[in-house]
């Protein structure tokens, strides 16, 4: 075949495969355009899923008929006229290139009146036939309707899943996009029914609190903080970050925009998972919406056709702010699950009986101990309602506590009894208390052994890190670091503490970790600094909850807790343990 | 297919090849393990996104030539459940079916053409190295690789051949172990290659007969290693990690003012027994030399302290006390196959060097207060 330029046509539908993929892609992109146009209520139809028809209604500016030509045109835009203007992208839309690839792949009409009194004119574009403008009724605003999506495609039209998938995908994209415009109502019809009604809200929360559902919203943290990247540069982000306990195995919980735009960002997302790291078991994200604001000019939002990946011009420092704004929030609520009891809630499932047969049967003889059996028991429904029970109180550990017999339950609690009741204790909270206590211990000797490297480790780091690594340099030897500036943006590592490595933790990252902290402070108290410190460190390196611990390893850690004094509280002054008394459990059990 | 196969032999061979499957595969090709009878033998074949091998199993009886796919882990378990002398294999449509003594199992796999088909350039051997010596390379250099790749420890062990001598380098950032050995026969010229430790750990174990030699073929960023020979032989295909080795040479020291010999085994159960009590918090062992007298003591705070004094002979040098992680040391010192080692040193804070005659060097720096 001789070589030949590709028919206008069939360029857009190369290039709508990127942009169009499924109705959800296609509401996005209208959705965004109406936002642009200034709407502040914008209304979505769907019949089949957007298979049959997607209708986006809008209050916005309008397109005048003289252009409503170039608006279904390729690459025609009123957004940016110039390079510069690409830089500094306010808008959603930058390419022109949705209604042309949408009008490609399906039969679309585009209905506009520009203004109050003007008449509305409309045209039509069927898979790539544009038809002429024609006169049309229509109140202010723009009507687009998407019909026969892929209908002369029809190896793409087979791609399409069944209509609650893509309608399903549609209110995942609405509800995105509305997150990041609180100010602005939408509504969304499937057939005839009104499936999602988000009115105009001033206080942003409420608008989160709406899409995310009563349950993640009760109690929610919110996240806000502010910075700068660099001089002029400023970075700010707000949003609402459901508890821990919220934390879901799909990913989709956790939303992000920037700029007002919804975004997926691998660096953000992590920086964010990093936060909630040892409150949460490994493999779960956390629920929540974080609206990033940045200067646009430390962005760059033009990498995806669908905007849904966008390139920081420097991702380090952004994910160290948005790891410590996290981390603020998290550090200031009081992460102990209430324990609430309310007369009537008195728990009736069998899990209960099962959860009583198995302690008694686990009393009953050594060599039987069954910890198969009351692990499950411990992991079932039984654990939540045991940690509903009233008068739980923070436990004087009995002593000497290594000479018991604990049990793991839920990969994240050792479960043991005393005297006075059953006692449970949060390994994680436990193991970073140890160390903390011990490292502090270790410090008070003299410096925390230091391995020396073969060769210096050369680390890329932010300007700030370095600047304020001159004034943390006497604390970071007492801790085993050698490390000196490498010039304004690296760091040179000639010895790391053996602890760390010893814990599989990687130095350079806990060192950023602590440059890079909001409320770093090298020079204050020494004391206080240094605890401050030492709790990062036993924090990175003490077991997770959703670490499996072996019984030698929780005998090890049993042990070193009787060496300990306080250990009652971890670090952050959330206790490590709890007892429920064991009136309280004859209590409830009918017998007290 | 119809196969049937000596159930010990099979067995082995699966578990070898289950090695190279990906953990966590992005393709279900590659968590699976495709079987090939053909010409009266059977192959295995397992790949993950940067290692292929290919395992024939001996003892095999083809009565009817075809492939499978399936899931590796599956494969590898019921295998291991399998009794009796010998197993039978049955593919239809997919499903293979494996029969041993009273035990019938049907596991469900893949159209086997979704495996990737290896590419298969022709290939020059670079050169031919005894198994027993590569093995033997592989092992006293592997524990010293690092496990994450960071940009100053490769996460690979460094391979080098220079006519018939063969090399291998690994280093975690901390420690640097460089070992030697003969190439039975070689090209001219160099083979220089970073090698992922996962390759390394599957051809420790594919070259498990001695008497093998081993080929080693450079690909387009690649090594293929062939064991053994003609039809039987057992092949291991890897990618190369990409990147330049850290310069080892140059923390290779030079000089030395002290230096001693001692014997393997004394010397491993004073440093093991000097780490007793020592803890996560306070690691390190001091190793004092003088003339007549080597004291290795560890301590923490909040366990206790121990110390230990072995006999020396020829200590040459001023006293000297240096300190080091002590699994550091007894890790090298367990792969070591001779009876005595050679330890010099410079200074507290200078890196201390093990060496067994010229095919082994071991650099471990010191540990202290920064
Ligand atoms: N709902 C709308 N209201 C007003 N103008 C619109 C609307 N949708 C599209 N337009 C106009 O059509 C142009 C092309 O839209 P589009 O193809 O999505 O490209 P882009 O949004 O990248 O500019 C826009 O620049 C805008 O001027
Ligand atoms: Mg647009």
């Amino acid at each position: 075949m001789p070589i030949r330029p590709l028919p206008p046509n069939l360029v857009n539908q190369i290039a709508a495969g990127e942009v169009v993929e499924r109705p959800a892609s296609v509401v996005k992109e209208l959705v965004e355009n109406a936002l642009d146009a200034g709407a502040t209520r914008i209304e979505v139809r769907l019949e089949g899923g957007g298979r049959d028809r997607i209708e986006v209604l809008d209050d916005g500016g309008g397109i005048p008929a003289e252009e409503l030509a170039l608006a279904v045109a390729p690459h025609a835009t009123s957004k940016i006229a110039s390079m510069e203007d690409l830089l500094q992208v306010g808008t959603y839309g930058f390419r022109g290139e949705a209604l042309a690839s949408i009008g490609s792949v399906s039969r679309l009409t585009v209905t506009s009146c520009p203004r109050r009194g003007s008449s509305a004119s409309s045209i039509q574009v069927d898979h790539g036939r544009q038809e002429s403008v024609r006169p049309a009724a229509g109140n202010p605003g723009t009507r687009i309707e998407v019909t026969n999506l892929f209908g002369e495609m029809p190896a793409r039209r087979k791609f399409l899943r069944s209509e609650p998938t893509e309608a399903g995908r549609v209110v995942e994209a609405l509800e995105w996009i509305a997150l990041g415009r609180p100010g602005v109502a939408f509504t969304l019809w499937q057939e005839s029914r009104k499936t999602l009604d988000l009115p105009a809200e001033n206080d942003p929360a409420r608008r989160v609190a709406a899409v995310l559902g009563a349950e993640a919203a009760a109690d929610a943290l919110t996240v806000e903080a502010e910075a700068a990247l660099a001089p002029g540069s400023p970075i700010s982000v707000w949003g609402r970050m459901a508890r821990p306990a919220q934390a879901k195995v799909a990913a989709k919980g956790l939303r992000l925009t920037l700029n007002g735009r919804a975004i997926i960002d691998r660096g953000v997302l992590h920086a964010i998972r990093e936060a909630y790291r040892g409150l949460i078991e490994p493999g779960r994200t956390p629920v929540g919406f974080l609206a990033i604001q940045i200067d646009p000019r430390e962005v760059d939002v033009n990498v995806h056709p669908a905007k849904s990946e966008v390139r920081f011009r420097q991702p380090a420092a952004v994910h160290s702010f948005v790891h410590r704004a996290v981390k603020a929030a998290l550090r200031t609520a009081n992460l102990m699950p209430e324990m609430p009891i309310t007369e009537t809630a008195a728990p009736s499932s069998g899990g209960f009986m099962h959860f009583g047969t198995a302690t008694s049967r686990a009393t009953g003889s050594a060599p039987g101990f069954d910890y198969g059996t009351l692990a499950q028991a411990l992991d079932g429904p039984a654990a939540t309602a045991a940690t509903a029970l009233a008068h739980v109180q923070p436990a004087e550990l009995p002593m000497p506590i290594a000479s018991r017999r604990f049990l793991q339950a839920g990969r994240m609690w050792l479960v043991t009894s005393d005297e006075q009741g059953l006692v449970i204790v949060d390994q994680h909270a436990l193991h970073e208390r140890v160390m903390f206590e011990r490292l502090r211990a270790r410090t008070l000797a003299g410096a925390l052994e230091s391995q020396a490297l073969l060769s210096p480790r050369i680390e890329p780091a932010t300007a700030l890190e370095v600047e304020r690594l001159e004034e943390a340099r006497p604390l970071l030897e007492r801790l085993g670091f050698d490390v000196r500036a490498g010039g304004p943006r690296s760091l040179v590592v000639h010895a790391e503490p053996v602890f760390l490595i010893e814990r599989r933790v990687d130095p350079v990252e806990l060192l950023r970790e602590w440059l890079g902290r909001d409320d770093f402070d090298a020079a204050g108290d020494g004391e206080a600094v240094l605890a401050k410190v030492l709790d990062m460190m036993a924090c990175k390196a003490a077991v997770k909850a959703g670490d499996a611990l072996s019984e030698r390893e929780i005998a090890e850690l049993l042990q070193q807790l009787d060496a300990i004094e306080r250990a009652t509280n971890c670090p952050h002054g959330r206790p490590t343990a709890m007892r429920i008394p064991w009136r309280e459990i004859e209590r409830r059990f009918g017998r007290g | 297919m119809k196969i049937l196969c000596d159930r010990a032999v099979l067995a082995t061979a699966v578990q070898l090849a289950q090695q190279a499957v990906a953990t966590r595969a992005a393709v279900p090709a590659l968590s699976c393990i495709k079987l090939t009878a053909k010409d009266g033998r059977l192959t295995l074949q397992a790949a993950d996104k940067d290692i292929a091998v290919e395992v024939p199993v001996a003892a095999v009886e083809v009565k009817e030539a075809g492939e499978a796919l399936v899931p590796a882990k599956k494969l590898a378990e019921v295998v291991g459940e399998c009794e009796g002398a010998t197993v039978g294999f049955e593919v239809v449509k997919h499903t293979l079916t494996i029969k041993a003594e009273r035990m019938k199992f049907s596991i469900l796999g893949f159209d086997p053409k979704e495996f990737p088909s290896p590419k298969d350039p022709v290939t020059k051997t670079e050169f031919t190295v005894p198994a027993e010596t590569l093995r033997r390379l592989i092992v006293r250099s592997v524990f010293a690789a690092a496990t994450e790749n960071t940009r100053f420890a490769m996460g690979g062990v460094y391979m080098e051949r220079k006519a018939k001598r063969l090399r291998l380098v690994a280093t975690d950032g901390r420690r640097l172990v460089v070992t030697r050995g003969d190439c039975s026969s070689a090209t001219d010229g160099d083979t220089v290659a970073i090698v992922p430790t996962k390759a390394m750990n599957l051809l420790n174990r594919l070259a498990s007969q001695p008497d093998d030699a081993v080929q080693v073929a450079k690909l387009e960023g690649r090594l293929a290693f062939t064991v053994g020979e003609g039809p039987e032989a057992a092949k291991l295909v890897t990618n190369l990690i990409e990147g330049t080795f850290p310069p080892f040479e140059d923390v290779i020291p030079k000089e030395h003012d002290r230096k001693v010999t001692c014997d393997v085994q004394q010397l491993l159960a004073s440093v093991r027994r000097a780490g007793i009590l020592t803890t996560e918090q306070s690691k390190g062992v001091k190793m004092g030399f003088n003339a007549t007298e080597l004291k290795i003591s560890g301590s923490s705070p909040d366990v206790g302290e121990a110390e230990i004094s072995m006999p020396l002979t020829g200590f040459q040098g001023q006293p000297i006390e240096i300190i080091f992680n002590p699994g550091y040391v007894t890790e090298a010192l367990r792969l070591v196959d001779s009876s005595e080692i050679t330890l010099e040193m410079k200074a507290p804070n200078k890196p201390g060097v093990f060496r067994v005659g010229q095919e082994f060097t071991y650099v471990v720096m010191p540990t202290g207060q920064a």
